[in-house]
């Protein structure tokens, strides 16, 4: 399965993903996925070398799905991390997060969505 | 209110400059995440999901309306412009970045706030009933011991490394809003048979993944005592309490491990050594203590009850707010008006900076510059004239403030759960939210009657679902969230924690099950029954069958 690094930024905690060119980026869609476990650890050693330079903190590896290039995590703990939270529709890709917990085609995510879209108004 | 001296003021500035050292330290690359850890967490900084989240304190839920500016101002400048009110009665901020974090200490230090021992295995904030010193049911004024106990146990060199965290609750009412007994220690003020005022004391009280009702170790103890003899409790806990497994370091386990007469035991051997000694609380001491929660200069005024029950007759609005949340105050004239912070669709315990300044004019306005927070996360303006209270209502309606459901089904406490909390295991908001939608008429609520729901978002239990009417635990089955219901847990003076009801459902479920409780309690009760004591009559039985059908019952 497709793996990247997630992390927190040091100096003000954002999530962060390691990107190309050992560069940690905000978008998920941004950061490197890898295929194969070498690669995946070849990764976490990057990642360690930047929590050494004081860059990040708690790297860790997750396992992610691309579709049409988008990149989404599958443990929904990670999905609230990369687009939540879930509750403020006036921050962040709290619509992005809803649909990706639900499992695919669910309408509880349609609807979701269409509360949290009304509680903003 | 207590106001800091010049030493407590020093010494929150010094520890707000020695933070940002720290700081720049590890921004420097000097102190690695490991070394860094404990010194941020001993400033109540901690790193979620998304960010940092700094925890500040509101000692026993008391705040100047100059502190909800502050809390305002700190939300506005450094966090996303709001602040989050939790069950101990403290305010979290959720998106504060660390190179920020020693500005907004400081800031929040020159109005005499801190976030020091908002985490750590040390005494933490301890806290009281929301009303305290207006309550018409109260006996004492819990403040007096709650500053008396922050001031011995704030950076008490034998308690700041405890096995585990440790949180003291005081109640100066029979009518328990303080939940004091799931308390590590639980204090009960009541007068004893030469009537005399002093304390009945709880311990081993706690939520958790190992939940327990305090049990009464002393059933009253002379107020001179309160330090001697909660130092004695500390003191044996510190001694035998594990520190090999952080899930049976709390006192609770070696409480109900060795026994509550085998812990007294204990405890009143260390209590006969120290009882007379330099931390028996002399007179002057909590008179000098009393003067800092003196009465606000209260007018002599009638009680205006007839007239406001015909403006109710007119103004349907203002009579369903009345009845919801406005309660009587011990002084003729006056009332107590909470603020609640559970419109449907809410998070619950949110706040906008704006709404805090809003509050804080109104606080400044109507009730003596003074606020309160309950731990069940709604504020409360708690001396407000009886003759202002329609104005005061028109203005907390503007500010979408005035939700009449305080006490009733909506009015749910909730952590903040996988949507923020880096331990949580699902989230707990977009089921409070889905729930306030479902039941947001409140003429229903009314009729419904007392209800409390309480959302955790892990067992953990910061959102004490064991102890509400209905308590709801969020899951992780196999990667999807699922929630598990508690029945019949209370927090107040007759405490007792929650049956669970069965499997775990998924969150579109929940509402249309607690649905199906509430129409089970409408159709079992006795007329004017609340839902806890048909709860108490009938059994989880009924209630099994509703939610799960009549075979799951058998």
């Amino acid at each position: 399965m497709p793996q990247m690094i997630i992390a927190n930024r040091l100096v003000d905690g954002r999530v962060v993903f390691l990107a190309p060119d050992e560069r940690w980026d905000t978008a998920i869609d941004h950061g490197s996925v890898v295929d194969d476990d070498s690669a995946a650890q070849r990764l976490l050693e990057i990642a360690k070398q930047a929590v050494a330079r004081c860059l990040v903190i708690d790297p860790t590896l997750i396992q992610v799905k691309v579709d049409n290039g988008k990149v989404r995590p599958v443990e929904i703990r990670e999905v609230i991390r990369a687009f939540g939270p879930t509750v403020r529709t006036d921050m962040d890709d709290a619509e992005v997060a809803i649909a990706g917990i639900a499992p695919e085609g669910d309408r509880r995510a349609e609807g979701a969505a269409r509360v949290n879209r009304n509680a903003k108004e | 209110m207590y106001r800091y001296d010049e030493f407590d003021a020093k010494f929150v500035a010094e520890r707000a400059a020695q933070f940002r050292r720290q700081v720049k330290r590890r921004l420097a690359g000097e102190l690695n995440e490991d070394q860094f850890r404990p010194l941020r967490l001993m400033n109540g900084l901690y790193l979620q999901l998304h960010a940092y989240m700094l925890r500040v304190n509101v000692p026993y839920g008391t705040m100047s309306s100059n502190q909800m500016r502050t809390f305002a101002h700190v939300a506005r400048k450094y966090d996303k412009g709001f602040a989050h009110f939790t069950t101990r009665q403290n305010v979290q901020y959720h998106w504060i970045k660390l190179e920020e974090a020693p500005d907004a200490i400081k800031d929040l230090g020159e109005a005499e706030i801190t976030s020091i021992q908002s985490s750590g295995n040390c005494v933490r904030n301890i806290t009281s009933d929301q009303y305290a010193g207006c309550a018409k049911d109260e006996l004492a004024d819990p403040r007096v011991y709650c500053e008396l106990l922050r001031q011995y146990s704030f950076l008490h060199p034998e308690f700041s490394y405890l096995p585990r965290k440790f949180k003291i609750a005081i109640t100066g009412s029979p009518h328990d809003r303080a939940a004091v007994a799931v308390h590590d220690i639980g204090l009960r003020m009541h007068e004893n048979e030469h009537g005399e005022m002093g304390f009945e004391v709880l311990v081993g009280g706690g939520l958790g993944r190992t939940p327990y009702i305090g049990q009464t170790i002393r059933k009253w103890l002379a107020p001179e005592h309160i330090l001697t003899y909660v130092e004695a409790i500390l003191r044996v806990y510190n001694m035998l309490g594990r520190r090999d497994n952080i899930h049976k370091a709390r006192i609770k386990i070696i409480v109900n491990q060795m026994g509550i007469d085998k812990y007294r035991e204990l405890v009143d051997k260390e209590f006969e050594l120290t009882k007379n000694g330099q931390l028996k609380v002399p007179e002057e001491e909590v008179e000098r203590i009393k003067a800092y929660f003196a009465p606000p200069s209260y007018e002599k005024l009638e009680d205006i009850t007839p007239q406001l029950d015909a403006r109710r007759k007119a103004d349907r609005a203002f009579d369903r707010w009345m009845r919801g949340n406005v309660v009587e105050h011990k002084v003729p004239g006056y009332a107590i008006v909470n603020v609640s912070l559970k419109a449907p669709g809410r998070v619950p315990g949110d706040i906008t900076a704006d709404n805090l300044d809003a509050l804080a004019d109104l606080a400044d306005r109507h009730s003596f510059g003074e606020i309160r927070v309950s731990h069940r996360q709604n504020l409360v303006l708690v001396d407000v004239k009886q003759s202002e209270l329609e104005n005061l209502w028109r203005e907390l309606y503007a500010l979408e403030l005035a939700t009449p459901n305080l006490g009733l089904l909506s009015d749910i406490i909730c952590c903040p759960g996988l949507d923020y909390c880096a331990l949580a295991n699902a989230r707990a908001i977009p089921i409070a939210q889905d729930i306030s939608r479902a039941f947001n008429d409140i003429d229903e609520l009314q009729r419904i009657g007392h209800f409390t729901i309480n959302i955790s978002g892990c067992m953990n239990a910061c959102g004490h679902h064991h102890v509400g009417h209905i308590g709801i635990l969020g899951v992780d089955k196999r990667g999807e969230e699922f929630f598990q219901l508690t029945l019949g847990g209370s927090s107040d003076e007759k405490a007792t924690l929650g049956d669970r009801l069965g499997p775990g459902l998924p969150q579109a479920e929940v509402p249309g099950a607690i649905r199906k409780i509430v129409d089970t309690y409408l159709e079992r009760s006795e007329p004017g029954e609340r839902f806890i004591d048909t709860y108490r009559r009938v059994g989880i039985e009924p209630f099994k069958a509703s939610v799960y059908g009549a075979e799951a019952a058998h």
